[in-house]
């Protein structure tokens, strides 16, 4: 973890805001991202932005460990993630196929400056990976998310989710498979 | 699986992870380069973990994060 957000976490644990703010300010895009794989929805994952913030502040005094911050972030995330999916369930709030890719989205897609058919492409691509991920079984989609979006190590990872280092490597080989089957066609 | 290198697939996920040495990621590349199977699958390999990436298309703009932000530093100060 990098020097800067171990003194922000510092500081922060003595209540100070400004402190917690960058921290927020740092990880905010890649929590965000992280809610937007377990429940593709902006407004959803916004929520689960603020609230696992929310909690992070009020567990903060309770970190022992500032080298597995970054972790303890992303657990928190999927954490929330997850169990505002069981909710969503079941209040039987069934996002729909069109949902998957919601309007918001495509205005945020269509500002990249890229030409039609990259946007298209990318559309595609992003439907394809949200079907994977939506389908994957809860260890093998936080394998993939914390690896390959959160960038945390196996070992991270492990320490995360309280499980040896050869069950992450298992469940990311199985979920990174999956991915790499349903992309074959693509391109 | 290749029959001629049967750990292919994990030895590409350490290399894609970036957890060889550089002398076993020298090796490593110089076989899978030599294969036109092997370059195949690293490809597909390699596309399978970039693809988790796309997730930086659906971000929001900055005001929506700056909003957030504020209602977050609200609820705990």
């Amino acid at each position: 973890m990098s020097a800067k957000l171990v003194a922000l976490l510092k500081s922060a644990k003595t209540g100070d805001i400004k402190a917690f703010e960058q921290i927020v300010r740092i990880l905010e895009r890649r929590v965000y991202m992280t809610a937007y794989a377990i429940i593709p929805d902006p407004d959803e994952a916004m929520d689960i932005v603020q609230e696992t913030f929310v909690k992070l502040y009020n567990h903060l005094k309770r970190i022992r460990s500032e080298a597995g911050f970054k972790c303890f972030v992303f657990k928190m995330a999927t954490n929330c993630a997850i169990d505002r999916k069981r909710r969503l369930k079941r209040k039987k709030i069934s996002l729909s196929e069109d949902e998957t890719v919601p309007a918001s989205v495509e205005i945020e897609l269509s500002r990249r400056n890229e030409s039609p058919d990259k946007d298209v492409e990318r559309r595609e691509l992003l439907k394809i990976v949200q079907a994977v991920v939506d389908e994957l079984p809860p260890r093998q989609k936080l394998c993939l998310i914390l690896a390959d979006l959160d960038g945390l190590s196996k070992k991270e990872i492990a320490k995360t989710l309280g499980c040896p280092q050869g069950t992450v490597r298992s469940n990311l080989h199985i979920a990174r498979l999956k991915l790499r089957r349903a992309l074959k066609d693509f391109r | 699986m290749p029959k001629a290198y049967p750990d292919f697939e994990e030895t590409a996920e350490r290399y894609l992870d970036g957890e060889l040495t550089p002398d076993e990621k020298k090796r490593f590349l110089g076989r899978a380069r030599k294969d036109e199977e092997l370059s195949r699958m690293l490809k597909e390999m390699k596309l399978a973990k970039d693809s988790m990436r796309i997730y930086e298309d659906v971000l929001p703009g900055a005001a929506k994060f700056n909003s957030a932000r504020k209602r977050i530093l609200s609820a705990v100060s």
